[in-house]
């Protein structure tokens, strides 16, 4: 990063909270030993394990934030690593696609979703140029030619071909909300024969990966768990409709898949349903442990803490500054990490808060602390009135989560944190616990 | 000719015969007026008027292109020849001749009509210039053999349909048409065979886990292709390698593979049935039905259905080998999980509820239980109406199989329909076929 712009401009631009970390990136601090679950290193190995003649589906969920994406990326690029002398294993060929982009996150459905996926399976397998494989079957021709010629002559696609035709209809049904009903029946209809062509699709492309020294094919679909929650008319939620209504389409698909899941899922009242097609076991990326369960107070040497400070310091070295010259005082620094909970994100989100509050660095303990406030006001009008007894219970770490609306919010809102040690347990959000409100008893 | 999809659980259960050999006999016809050049004869055996008019009026609609000649024979006429030339003085398309047994005389013992035809028979050569189809009664066929062997002799063809009700022809009518979609989509199966068959041979030597899964799922629907254009031996022995390549899978990881396992032999059941190899095709689908059965216990609420969908079409196969009292149960048992899934998802479970009421009441029917049997249509009828209000087309078919069943067996009691039920479904299923009826002439 270049010199010529002051220090905290360049710390600033570094502590990006919206930004997901590839691998090999110098801000990348691994926090495996600290989450208490190395999931990468579990969602690789079962997939290099699993039976190439029968896909796996798995679900990946965690906290807004938490490092899921970058997670992500470190088991596309695991997956991806070339066979050598360290790894002795063939490498898989990942489809990656990012539902945020081309899908409305609003209000989404299967048949949005399955369009999206024909489409991006179509164009990355036509780029993959895998030696005698062509993604336009006869199947998927007949397909599309069924869908186009249901979805009517109301509905003019730019791209009308099949080739880019799903990719053109996924856009419409993002952009035409007023249309997306009718598009929805037109694919509705043909969602079996869709979901069929898709498979012919992969189980072909699977078989020619493994004909030319792959060990086979792996989608990542992630973005999912932004899907809005929202209770619909009929009862259930957006949440309830696309994975749990929907859940044998989902893992229907004929490779292995990822879906990236909202955290609040595994906590939905029908969660039962949901592991019955995906399979027990579902654990999301757990936030980064400041304590353990049964030591209430967080000491600074934790390997929490330090894991903290450690991303406090890769981030100084990206941006060029001595980590020295941050704050005013080290326990400035350790009161920042400490009020988030675990939360990467959020750490990245109250430095940018606290040097906003000064003009140059150090980050003085009161900007430190307008940061946070700035967050906390926000959940003081965020949390509703109801849920302030209920998140009392959390006050002290707890080792069960009920399984109801409320509860799927306040861990979709990050009212409350879920952590791993071996189990489970949950915790309010250090932020809430700051608040004159969560303090008093009653409303 | 769009084959009977033999996937469809409703033809599973009831497949019937009498409207897929019309619908081929249609099917025949049309081929066979294509392919001919100049004056050829072909000869239409049907013995209901109404049928035949239902008939010729499918070979208009299957060659809009084509302008037919319609000559109704007089019952004055001794020269058949004479009538045609009269009637058509320019041929500019095939000329169907029909109602030649009203110029016959039943109590003569000579019929000079007859007699002048075999007769004339070089002047038709000469002087027809086009395929002539000559439609005619069993009776008169006899006749016609006997009296007129020479004309008889020269036939390209014999058709022969079956006695069909009028909602039998109607069915027909549906499944051979649209033609002009189904030519196409016959076009599509034969390009995706080919593509199977690709995918086969590249994979003939692969001794990949996935591979051979992969090929597994590929012979399964080049058997259903292959069905469905008639290839029945092809079909089976692609069936035949599914299931050998399924059991071997299943061998090794029962729980991941039974359930295809399951779905393969249910396939191969179908297959063996329609070849009439009936005893195989039971056993085969009672394998299944083993498979499911186990499934089911361990986890009802993702096999339950395929275990019902297993019953019903085992209860249809017991049912056509005539051992009623296993039919019945099966069917009935198929019936009670259908109806504790439907409690819980309707959406999803009232129309294979209502297909497997069909299945009973043709069971009951056999069994000449035919109150009962009436009293299973009609439930059948008012399960599928709310599915079949929301989507008529989807479920038309198996609407129109309910209510026919319903008719004939009210009929045969004595009894008169439940109109206040039936005539809304009546006016849907009427309006359904206007507007197939204009989407044909727009397309054509």
């Amino acid at each position: 990063m270049t010199k010529s712009i002051d220090a905290i401009t360049r710390l600033f631009r570094a502590c990006e909270p919206n930004e997901a970390l590839q691998p090999g990136d110098v801000r990348y601090v691994n926090c495996d030993d600290v989450r208490g679950e190395n999931l990468v290193q579990t969602y690789v190995r079962s997939l290099r394990r699993a039976d190439p003649a029968k896909p796996e589906v798995k679900l990946f969920a965690g906290h807004r934030g938490v490092g899921k994406t970058c997670e992500l990326n470190r088991v596309k690029a695991s997956l991806e690593t070339p066979q050598s002398a360290e790894n002795p294993y063939r490498p898989f060929r990942v489809i990656y696609m990012d539902a945020t982009e081309k899908l409305d996150l609003n209000d989404l459905d299967l048949p949005d979703l399955l369009t999206f996926i024909a489409s991006e399976v179509v164009t990355q397998l036509r780029a993959a140029n895998l030696p005698g494989f062509d993604p336009v079957s006869t199947y998927l021709t007949r397909i599309w030619d069924e869908i186009r010629s249901a979805l009517g002559k109301e509905v003019v696609l730019k791209e009308a071909g099949v080739e880019t035709g799903f990719g053109s209809l996924a856009l419409e049904l993002k952009n035409r909300p007023n249309s997306r009903q009718a598009l929805r029946r037109a694919i509705e209809m043909h969602s079996t024969g869709l979901v069929g062509a898709v498979n012919d699709m992969l189980v072909t492309a699977n078989v020619k990966c493994r004909q030319n020294g792959c060990e086979g094919l792996v989608l990542i679909v992630d973005g999912l768990e932004r899907l809005v929650f929202r209770t619909l008319d009929g009862g259930g939620s957006t949440h309830d409709r696309l994975f749990i209504d929907r859940s044998e389409q989902l893992a229907g698909l004929k490779a292995h898949t990822i879906y990236t899941v909202p955290i609040s899922l595994f906590y939905s009242p029908r969660c039962a349903e949901l592991e019955q097609t995906f399979g027990e076991h579902n654990v999301p990326v757990p936030m980064i442990r400041l304590h353990e369960s049964d030591v209430p107070a967080i000491v600074p040497d934790a390997p929490g803490m330090l894991k903290m400070r450690e991303m406090i310091e890769a981030r100084c070295r990206h941006a060029q500054v001595n980590v020295a010259d941050v704050f005013d005082d080290p326990d400035t620094g350790r009161y920042l990490c400490e009020m988030t909970g675990g939360h990467p994100r959020h750490l990245m989100m109250f430095l940018q808060a606290a040097m906003n509050a000064v003009e140059s660095l150090p980050i003085t303990r009161a900007a430190a602390e307008k940061g946070v406030r700035n967050y906390a006001n926000s959940l003081l009008r965020e949390v509703p009135d109801e849920y302030w007894p209920k998140l009392r219970a959390f006050a002290k770490p707890q080792s069960d989560m009920p399984k109801d609306e409320a509860h799927q919010k306040m861990l979709l809102l990050l009212h409350v944190f879920e952590y791993m040690n071996g189990s489970p347990w949950y915790e309010v959000n250090p932020v809430i616990r700051t608040l004159a409100r969560f303090q008093r008893k009653g409303k | 000719m769009k084959s009977i999809p033999s996937s469809a659980p409703w033809r599973d259960s009831n497949a019937k015969e009498s409207e897929r050999a019309a619908a081929e006999g249609i099917a025949a016809l049309v081929r066979g007026l294509r392919r001919a050049r100049g004056f050829t004869l072909f000869v239409a055996v049907c013995n209901k008027p109404s049928e035949c008019d239902g008939l010729l009026g499918m070979l208009f609609e299957a060659m809009p292109k084509v302008h037919f000649h319609h000559v109704c024979v007089s019952p004055e006429t001794d020269d058949l020849l004479a009538e045609v030339l009269a009637q058509v003085p320019e041929m500019s398309g095939p000329i169907l001749i029909t109602d030649i047994d009203r110029a016959i005389r039943w109590d003569q013992p000579r019929h000079p009509v007859l007699e002048t035809l075999n007769l004339q028979r070089p002047q038709w050569l000469r002087r027809v210039t086009q395929p002539v189809i000559l439609w005619t009664p069993e009776p008169l066929l006899a006749l016609l053999g006997r009296e007129a062997p020479d004309f008889l002799d020269w036939r390209s063809d014999t058709i022969h349909f079956p006695d069909l009700s009028d909602e039998q022809v109607q069915l027909v009518r549906e499944i051979a048409l649209p033609w002009e979609a189904t030519l196409r989509s016959l076009n599509a199966r034969e390009e995706r065979i080919a593509e199977l068959k690709q995918r086969l041979a590249e994979t003939s030597h692969d001794t990949d886990r996935a591979a051979i899964a992969a090929r597994g799922s590929w012979l399964l629907e080049l058997a259903s292709d292959s069905a469905s254009l008639g290839r029945r031996e092809e079909a089976l022995q692609a069936a035949q390698e599914a299931t050998d390549i399924r059991r071997r899978l299943a061998q090794d990881r029962p729980d991941a593979f039974r359930p295809d396992l399951a779905m393969s032999l249910n396939n191969l059941g179908t297959m063996l049935r329609d070849l009439g190899r009936r005893e195989e095709a039971l056993q085969a689908a009672q394998e299944a039905l083993d498979i499911r059965r186990r499934l089911a216990q361990d986890r009802p609420d993702a096999f339950l259905p395929d275990l019902a969908r297993s019953l019903n079409n085992l209860g249809a196969m017991l049912r056509d080998l005539g051992r009623r009292e296993e039919a019945l149960q099966a069917a009935q048992e198929a019936l009670d999980i259908y109806r504790r899934l439907a409690q819980d998802r309707p959406d999803a479970f009232l129309p294979d509820l209502a297909i497997s009421l069909h299945t009973l009441g043709t069971v009951l029917a056999r069994a000449v239980r035919l109150h009962d049997a009436v009293h299973a249509f009609a439930e059948g009828v008012r399960v599928l109406s709310p599915a079949f209000d929301r989507l008529p087309q989807a479920f038309a078919p198996v609407m129109r199989e309910l209510v026919a069943d319903y008719m004939t067996h009210v009929k045969e009691l004595g009894e008169s329909p439940d109109m206040e039920l039936l005539g809304p479904i009546l006016a849907k299923l009427e309006e359904i076929k206007e507007e197939g009826e204009k989407r044909g002439s727009v397309e054509a």
